[in-house]
């Protein structure tokens, strides 16, 4: 249908114009309009750069009370025991200075107040 | 479905679940054909803007779209053609010069008074809406038979016959400058 028909080229003089940019703003910003994502999604999709010493900062901070609080409830097991100031409580001090065990492995009581040297 | 039509599909289901860049690309890809195919059946450039803008809102807006059933280019030109007819017939209700636009056509004092492009802008325009969206698909913008009928819901047999009478019309009216060309 097409070729070798000079009503072609005829018709080819008739060019059209181009759309203006203007066209092209008004077709994205109604787009975006359209298709604005809800506030969840763009929180959800938002994003942070952070600089690694800010960050490693923050971590110390937000660690630090942790490590306090640890310390505070379990203190170390190397730390001596207090000795009770008199008046405050029992105190039992077992001395084993000259203990030695029965040859015989026999137990023997003694009842309180019975033993004398 | 060959690689255009894929990629369209998927870019048209981007920018409908809201991906900008996929959306710009399916614009860029059809803004001129849409925008070039509106102007010629309307006749303004504002208006074809409306249309170009009303179209891909339209496209986006709307699911009708079966990548199985037809190409994209062809259902964007579905769309830019009832868009298009609707403002045409607003127009010409607003004003019935149109209708006699042919018979006032005089190709020679065209020739002299105006340039060679105005004169087939005018023989274009002229021609009944119908014959003038299937000659400008066809000869502008390339469309297939098929293409022509899906857009405008014919069957291509009917393409064929609109096509044969616009380009009689046409031949006839632009007779001196084919003539000048030959």
């Amino acid at each position: 249908m097409k070729e070798h028909d000079p009503l072609n080229s005829v018709l080819r003089e008739w060019e059209a114009p181009e759309p203006s940019s203007a066209v092209d703003a008004r077709v994205r910003a109604a787009y975006r309009a359209a298709h604005r994502p809800s506030l969840w999604r763009r929180i959800w999709s938002a994003q942070v750069t952070v600089p690694v010493p800010v960050l490693a900062a923050v971590f110390l901070l937000l660690l630090a009370p942790l490590l306090w609080l640890q310390f505070r409830s379990h203190p170390a097991a190397s730390q001596p025991a207090a000795v009770t100031p008199a008046g405050t409580g029992y105190m039992t001090r077992v001395e084993t200075a000259g203990f030695r065990p029965l040859p015989d492995g026999a137990t023997r009581v003694i009842r309180s107040g019975g033993w004398k040297q | 479905m060959d690689a255009i039509s894929e990629s369209d599909s998927g870019l048209l289901a981007a920018a409908r679940h809201g991906d900008e860049s996929s959306f710009l690309t399916l614009y860029r890809r059809y803004r001129t054909p849409l925008f070039r195919f509106a102007w010629r059946l309307t006749g303004s450039v504002a208006t074809a803007e409306d249309v170009l803008q009303e179209c891909f809102l339209a496209l986006l807006e709307g699911a009708r779209f079966d990548v199985d059933r037809g190409s994209l280019r062809a259902y964007l030109f579905g769309i830019a053609r009832n868009l298009a007819l609707k403002r045409v017939r607003l127009s010409e209700r607003e004003s019935e010069e149109l209708e006699d636009t042919e018979a006032d056509l005089d190709p020679l004092e065209d020739l002299l008074s105006a340039e060679r492009s105005e004169v087939v802008a005018r023989a274009v325009m002229a021609l009944p809406h119908f014959q003038r969206e299937a000659i400008v698909l066809f000869e502008y913008e390339e469309l297939s038979l098929e293409e022509i009928a899906e857009v405008a819901g014919i069957e291509a047999g009917a393409v064929k016959a609109r096509l044969h009478r616009a380009r009689e019309t046409l031949r006839r009216q632009l007779a001196p400058l084919i003539a000048a060309r030959a």
